[in-house]
C-alpha cells in the first residue's frame, strides 16, 4: 500500500508540475506587439561602388621605352601642359638626325641635278640649231632629246623622294615629341604607376607599363555605384541619396543621381549580375575627407512619404490568394486577448516600416513576433503581450 | 513483472535484486518505445503543421554559427518538408535509436563491470538499462497532459519538457537536447548508479563516475560546442 501511495504520490507531483507550469499558457501566445501611429517613410534602394573623380585621365605613354625622369609624385598638384614625364629619347632624336641629314641630302640632289638639267638644256638647244641645219644626224638628236627628258624626270624622281623623305622626318620628330608626357588638365595625381627605370610600354591591355598616372580633378568627385538591373528602372536623375564611404561610417554624405548608364556593365567572372553604373554627385561631404577609389554604398531614396501610417516589416505576413493568383498582406490585430487578422494595402517602404493604406488605424496594437508564432498564428487565436526579450525567439527573429 | 515496476520506483533496491536473479527487459524496453513513440506522434498531431516546420528549422539552426545564404538553404529545404513524413520518420526513428542507445549503454556498462570481475551478461546490464529508465517513462504523463491541455496547437519542444532542469531553473540554453534534460533523466540515471553499485560492489565513486562518464562527455560535448 505504501509503495502504491510513493507512485501515486509521484504521479501527483509530476502532475501538479505541469498544470502549475502550464497556468496562464492557454492565455494564449506570447506575443509582441507595437501601437500603430504615422512615420515617415522613405523608399530606397541600396547599391554599393566607389568614390572616383569626375574628370579624370589615365596617362598612358604612345612610345616604348625606358622612363628617365618623372617630374610629379603621387599627390602633386599638375597645370595642363606641364611636363610629368620623360621618356628615353635618344634612339628617337638619333633616327630624326639621320632622317633630317636625308632629307638635305636629298634637297642637295635635287638642286644638282637641276643644274645638270640646265646644262642639258642649253646643249640641246645648240644640237637643235645644228640639227636644223642638218650639220648633226636625227639620231644624235634624238638622243640628247631621250637625255634631256630622263633629266627632267629624275629631277621629279628626286623631288618626290625629298616629299617622302620630310614626311618621315616629320613622323620621327612627332615620335621623338611623344617621349615627354604633359598633363592634359589641371589636377592632382592621384596615382603614379610606374618608377624612372621602368619601362613604358604602348599598350592598350592593362599590362605592368602601359599606364604612367592618373591625374583627376579634385574639385569634381562623385560616387560611382552599381544598381542592380531589378532596381534601376525605379532611379531617376536628380533624385537624392545618401552616401556612406567605408572609411566614414558615421558621416553621411549627400548627393544628387547625376547620370543613369543606358547600357549594363557586362557580367564578371566573380559575379553574373547585371548591373548598372549610377554616378551621384555629392553636395554635402559632411566633413569627409575624401579620397578617390574609396568604397561607398550608397542609399537612393526613389519615394518620399511623410507622416503616413506605417506598420513595421516584420509584422507584416504575405499570404497566397489563389482567387485572384496573387499575394496578400496580412496583418494580426491585438483585440483583448484575440489575434484578429487583417488584410491591408501597403505603399512605399523602407528598411523598417512599409506604408499602410488601409485596413489599419492608428492606436491600433498589432502582432510583431515572435516570428514563429506571427507566421502560424489564426484570426481568432488566444494572444497575450511579452516584452521583447533575450530569448531565442527574439534571437532567431533577428537572424 | 508489475512488482518491478512498482519497486524500481517505491523499492529500488529489493527490484534490482530480483532484476539480476531474473534479468528481463523485453516490457519496460517496448514500453518505453511505445511511450516515446506515442508523444512524439502527438507532437506532430497536436500542433499546426508550419509552426512543427518552423522548430525544426530552429532546432537545426539552434547554437550553430550559420550564414544568412545557409540558414535560408535550411529553411529552403525544410519548407518542402512533408510533415506527415516527418512525424512518420520521426516516429520511426524512436524505434531504432531507443534500443541502440540501451544496447549501447548496456554494453558498455558490462564492459567496465569486466574490470571488477563481474560475471554478469550483456542480457543483465540491458535489463538494468530497461528497468532504470521506467521514472522516465512518466515523462510521457507529463508530455500528454501539456498537449491534451494547449488550445493553441503551438506547443514547442522545450514546452513539452516542463519537468526538465533548465525550465524548472527558468533558464534558457542553446541547446534543445541540454534544455530538456527532465528531472525524471537525472532519476533513471541515479538508479542506474545504485544499480551498478549494487551488482558490482565497487564503490559508490566509482560507480558513479563508471555510469555517469557517458553522460557527462556527450551532455558536456554539447554543452562546449552550444555555449
Amino acid at each position: 500500500m505504501k509503495k502504491i501511495l510513493i507512485i501515486v504520490g509521484v504521479i501527483a507531483a509530476i502532475i501538479a508540475v505541469v498544470l502549475i507550469n502550464r497556468k496562464g499558457s492557454n492565455d494564449g501566445q506570447a506575443v509582441t506587439l507595437e501601437v500603430m501611429q504615422n512615420r515617415n517613410v522613405s523608399a530606397s534602394i541600396l547599391a554599393s561602388g566607389k568614390l572616383t573623380h569626375e574628370d579624370e585621365v589615365k596617362l598612358s605613354p604612345e612610345v616604348m621605352g625606358k622612363v628617365t625622369a618623372l617630374y610629379a609624385k603621387e599627390g602633386d598638384t599638375v597645370k595642363k601642359g606641364q611636363l610629368v614625364a620623360q621618356i628615353n629619347d635618344e634612339a628617337p632624336r638619333a633616327l630624326v638626325e639621320q632622317q633630317r641629314a636625308s632629307a638635305q641630302m636629298q634637297d642637295i640632289a635635287i638642286n644638282s641635278q637641276k643644274l645638270k638639267l640646265s646644262n642639258m638644256e642649253v646643249q640641246w638647244q645648240r644640237k637643235k640649231q645644228l640639227h636644223d641645219r642638218k650639220l648633226i644626224d636625227d639620231d644624235s638628236f634624238g638622243t640628247a632629246t631621250n637625255d634631256l627628258d630622263l633629266a627632267r624626270l629624275d629631277v621629279k624622281t628626286r623631288e618626290a623622294s625629298l616629299v617622302q623623305a620630310k614626311a618621315v622626318l616629320e613622323e620621327s620628330e612627332k615620335n621623338l615629341a611623344k617621349t615627354q608626357v604633359f598633363s592634359p588638365l589641371d589636377g592632382v595625381v592621384t596615382s603614379l604607376d610606374i618608377k624612372v627605370g621602368e619601362t613604358a610600354i604602348s599598350s592598350t591591355t592593362n599590362v605592368p607599363g602601359s599606364s604612367l598616372m592618373t591625374i583627376g580633378d579634385p574639385g569634381t568627385i562623385e560616387a560611382q555605384v552599381n544598381v542592380d538591373e531589378a532596381d534601376i528602372a525605379n532611379i531617376k536623375v536628380g533624385e537624392m541619396a545618401n552616401i556612406v564611404a567605408i572609411g566614414y561610417p558615421d558621416q553621411p554624405m549627400k548627393g544628387l543621381v547625376k547620370e543613369i548608364a543606358i547600357t549594363a556593365k557586362p557580367p564578371t567572372s566573380t559575379s553574373t549580375l547585371l548591373v548598372f553604373l549610377v554616378k551621384i554627385q555629392i553636395t554635402d561631404v559632411n566633413g569627409v575627407k575624401l579620397h578617390p577609389g574609396m568604397s561607398a554604398r550608397a542609399e537612393i531614396f526613389t519615394s518620399n512619404s511623410t507622416n503616413v501610417l506605417a506598420v513595421p516589416i516584420q509584422a507584416i505576413v504575405e499570404e497566397e490568394d489563389r482567387s485572384i493568383n496573387s499575394k496578400k498582406h496580412i496583418v494580426y490585430k491585438y483585440d483583448n486577448g484575440i489575434a484578429r487578422k487583417i488584410s491591408i494595402d501597403t505603399g512605399i517602404a523602407d528598411d523598417s516600416y512599409q506604408q499602410v493604406k488601409s485596413g489599419l488605424a492608428a492606436g491600433d496594437r498589432i502582432v510583431t513576433g515572435p516570428n514563429r508564432i506571427l507566421r502560424n498564428l489564426q484570426d481568432g487565436d488566444k494572444i497575450k503581450e511579452k516584452q521583447p526579450d533575450n530569448d531565442k525567439d527574439a534571437k532567431a527573429d533577428q537572424k | 513483472m508489475l512488482q518491478n515496476f512498482i519497486d524500481i520506483i517505491a523499492a529500488p533496491t529489493a527490484a534490482l535484486a530480483r532484476i539480476k536473479q531474473a534479468p528481463s527487459f523485453w516490457l519496460p524496453m517496448v514500453l518505453l518505445i511505445a511511450l516515446a513513440m506515442s508523444t512524439q506522434l502527438g507532437y506532430f498531431l497536436h500542433n499546426k503543421p508550419g509552426f512543427v516546420r518552423d522548430e525544426i528549422i530552429q532546432q537545426a539552426t539552434a547554437g550553430r554559427n550559420l550564414t544568412k545564404e545557409q540558414t535560408k538553404q535550411i529553411e529552403d529545404t525544410m519548407s518542402k518538408l512533408n510533415i506527415n513524413a516527418a512525424a512518420g520518420a520521426s516516429t520511426g526513428a524512436v524505434l531504432i535509436i531507443v534500443p541502440i542507445v540501451l544496447c549501447l549503454m548496456a554494453w558498455y556498462l558490462g564492459f567496465m563491470a569486466k574490470f571488477s570481475f563481474s560475471e554478469l551478461t550483456f542480457g543483465h546490464w540491458l535489463a538494468l538499462q530497461c528497468w532504470t529508465t521506467v521514472p522516465s517513462m512518466f515523462g510521457a504523463i507529463a508530455v500528454w497532459l501539456v498537449l491534451l491541455t494547449d488550445t493553441t496547437g503551438m506547443v514547442g519542444q522545450s514546452d513539452l519538457q516542463p519537468l526538465s532542469i533548465a525550465s524548472l531553473l527558468g533558464v534558457k540554453l542553446n541547446s534543445p537536447t541540454l534544455q530538456q534534460f527532465s528531472v525524471l533523466q537525472l532519476w533513471s540515471t541515479i538508479l542506474t548508479v545504485f544499480g551498478y553499485q549494487q551488482w558490482t560492489k565497487v564503490s559508490w565513486l566509482n560507480s558513479t563516475i563508471i555510469v555517469l562518464a557517458p553522460t557527462v562527455i556527450i551532455y558536456g560535448a554539447i554543452f562546449y560546442f552550444t555555449n
